[in-house]
């Protein structure tokens, strides 16, 4: 081994070190065979979403809402899979593959908005109640209790109600399920954070902080709350496949997008029910399993990084594995020494 | 299950009729728990009340642009939809307590009358689910626990993954197609055949629950039609749910088994199979309870989506009828009603919990 390649596959290493530090790329390395399978495959329907909804345009044959060919012809209905309409047609004639592709960006949509809105509220209200405790604690969180026993749709279908009344262009359809969700995941966010923050607050680094004369405002947000957001990536993660299926169910019950406004799986899902009882397949199967592909990579993927980070399942490592460590350690630590000799 | 069924029990049976101190402590529990049904329910009817108002008010909701504004201003006059919000808030609160659920905007209907007629439907429904996911997810749990990181323990949180990921309603129109179109085997909507319907409902001493009514009557094709009808609807309920039950049997099970107790079982000699039971299990079932409750607000909410694909006329398909009509009243009556029953079931639940645990209790 001469000494330069030993530095450069030292420099690698750090690279390396660095590298695993990121989030998602440690969680990755510090997982065993199933938890990195979980992750992986997650991650790759995440990532496969995201792709197809930022290239929909390009992806689609036809517009959502197209109800003609190019050549001015209009679509035939409930046409099966045929060269022009690789997974047929609807009733109303509209593109299954183009509504399927194009109902991705309205899912992202409905992801974005439907984490960000809960978190940016959640959060600092599980701060502040966490740290400042007194009766506006006590209040939050028996509201919080509440909200945690109602089922999820029906405060949906009500907050639907509010925003758009029930028929909906994409933003009030985007809102009302975005609000919705806020509604059932804010008291989530204020939850594991409040605990954590209480938790944290008469833990020393923090007191340090007060009694070095910070402001207790400051000693919240730069001491005791970054601390408290570990659990909060497993919420986004749970929260972000809650999103699609509330857009999707408020849809189905007929609360959704109108189809001329965005396409949106929930909607299109609805308007299959009679397809289906007539036989027809390609209406339904299509939008579901788009929904299901979603909703499973955020599951996936949360349940993998939520194992990685839990102590009991992490596998203990196997001898050989430690004496391998080891002697990449020596082998670093000598590498090390060669590239100061080498100066 | 069975059998641990039997075993709290048994232990119920002893607690009540032992230790009239332990007895007194249970109940002392109980009744504070009841109490606390008010707070709950308070909040959720609150939320609901002041969201729904936001809308504006029932009249317009329905009405609005079919009638001039001079209409409009009369009937909301003649209802009362114009005084302050908060003097309606606590007019509805008063209804409220004498059970008055409100009467529906559309077609005159108590919303009490509702809950008679459609309410057991959705029972019907939720009991068979519950059976359903229980049967699914409490053995296969424990088989995942027990075979924790093996192939069987991947193969079965794929499957619960999957079950979650997948939408009540789209696994529905999936076995309707399946089931009803393609084979033929299964019908695919409503409650019962129109006939047997319609001589279960004019049974006399009917209870609404058509299996209970089929079999009181001792008509075998109408238990079988009933039984036939419920299939799909309870299966894509009780799949998805079960799917949660796997998990939440899995994980506790897994803390239980890699307790030191049942290491200690372990090393006294006692078989793999009675410290599954006894010492996973048991122990277990608790927070398995729990969590089972609040899945009662999930079928709850999973009804009003299996309902509407399924034409099973319960509370949550009546619920989707209003709301398609804009009748706010009937949707709030509702709504509200549902919110009662979620905080009395998790009630009922964290009692039954602090008789399997004495530690809650106290």
């Amino acid at each position: 081994m001469t000494s330069i390649s030993n530095a450069k596959s030292n420099d690698q290493a750090g690279v390396w070190q660095r590298l695993i530090k990121l989030p998602i790329i440690r969680e990755i390395a510090e997982s065993n065979g199933a938890q990195r399978g979980l992750i992986v495959t997650g991650l790759s329907f995440i990532v496969l979403f995201v792709l197809v909804a930022l290239f929909a345009p390009l992806l689609a044959p036809y517009g959502f809402a197209q109800l003609k060919g190019a050549d001015g012809a209009t679509f035939g209905v409930l046409e099966a899979p045929s060269a022009v309409h690789p997974l047929g047609t609807t009733s109303t004639g509209y593109d299954v593959l183009s509504r399927v592709l194009w109902g991705s960006r309205t899912a992202l949509l409905a992801v974005c908005l439907g984490v960000v809105l809960p978190i940016v509220i959640g959060v600092p209200l599980g701060a502040l109640s966490g740290y400042f405790r007194g009766p506006l604690d006590k209040v939050l969180v028996t509201i919080s209790d509440a909200i945690y026993v109602f089922p999820t749709l029906l405060l949906a279908i009500v907050v639907s109600l509010v925003i758009s009344g029930g028929q909906a262009g994409m933003w009030p359809g985007l809102l009302s399920a975005a609000v919705a969700l806020s509604v059932v995941y804010i008291p989530q966010y204020f939850r594991v954070v409040r605990t954590e923050v209480s938790r944290l607050s008469s833990e020393g680094f923090v007191e340090a902080g007060r009694a070095m004369g910070a402001g207790d405002l400051w000693v919240l947000f730069h001491e005791a709350l970054p601390n408290a957001l570990r659990t909060v990536p497993l919420i986004m993660t749970l929260n972000a496949g809650d999103a699609v299926m509330t857009l999707a169910s408020l849809g189905f019950l007929g609360f959704g997008i109108e189809p001329t406004a965005a396409a949106e799986w929930g909607y299109d899902l609805n308007k299959s029910m009679n397809d289906v009882s007539n036989g027809v397949w390609w209406t339904a199967i299509c939008p579901g399993v788009a929904i299901i592909i979603i909703v499973l990579g955020f599951t996936l993927f949360g349940e993998g990084v939520n194992d990685v980070a839990d102590p009991r399942s992490r596998k203990a490592p196997s001898i050989a594995k430690l004496l391998k460590r080891e002697q990449t350690a020596r082998g670093a630590a000598s590498g090390a020494a060669a590239k100061e000799e080498a100066k | 299950m069975k059998s641990s069924n039997a075993k709290s029990g048994d232990v119920k049976v002893a607690k009540t009729s032992g230790l009239s101190g332990r007895a007194a402590e249970l109940l002392r529990y109980a009744l504070i728990r009841i109490l606390l049904i008010i707070p709950t329910a308070l909040i959720l009817v609150t939320l609901v009340f002041f969201l729904m108002r936001l809308v504006g008010d029932p009249i317009t909701a329905a009405l609005g642009g079919r009638l001039s504004a001079d209409k409009l201003a009369q009937m909301k006059h003649a209802a009362g939809y114009d005084r302050p919000v908060i003097v309606q808030y606590f007019e509805y609160l008063g209804q409220l307590v004498r059970g008055d659920f409100g009467v529906t905007f559309s077609d005159n209907r108590p919303v009490l009358d509702i809950f008679r007629q459609n309410g057991t439907a959705t029972l019907e429904l939720g009991i068979f689910a519950i059976i359903i996911a229980a049967l699914i997810g409490v053995p296969l749990g424990i088989v995942a626990a027990v075979h924790k990181d093996h192939w069987q323990d991947i193969v079965l949180r794929v499957f619960s993954a999957i079950s979650y990921a997948t939408p009540i309603f789209f696994l529905g129109l999936v076995f309707k197609l399946v089931f009803g179109s393609w084979m033929g085997m299964l019908p695919i909507s409503g409650r019962a055949s129109s006939d047997t319907a319609l001589t279960l409902t004019s049974a006399q001493g009917a209870t609404g629950l058509y299996l209970l009514d089929a079999i009181s009557l001792g008509s075998a094709p109408m238990t079988l039609d009933v039984l036939r009808h419920a299939v799909l609807p309870a299966v894509s309920l009780g799949l998805i749910t079960g799917g949660v039950f796997i998990r939440l049997v899995r994980s506790q099970m897994v803390s239980t088994l890699a307790s030191d107790y049942t290491l200690a079982g372990r090393a006294r000699g006692i078989r793999e199979k009675t410290i599954h039971k006894r010492f996973a299990l048991r122990p277990a079932l608790g927070p398995i309870l729990t969590v089972a409750g609040l899945q009662i607000a999930m079928i709850l909410g999973g009804a009003v989506l299996t309902e509407t694909t399924f034409d099973w006329h319960g509370l949550g398909y009546e619920l989707a009828q209003y709301l398609s009509n804009h009748d706010f009243t009937a949707v709030q009556g509702i709504v509200v009603l549902m919110a009662i029953i979620v905080s009395v079931v998790n009630c009922v639940i964290d009692i039954l919990v602090a008789i399997n645990d004495p530690r809650i209790r106290s």
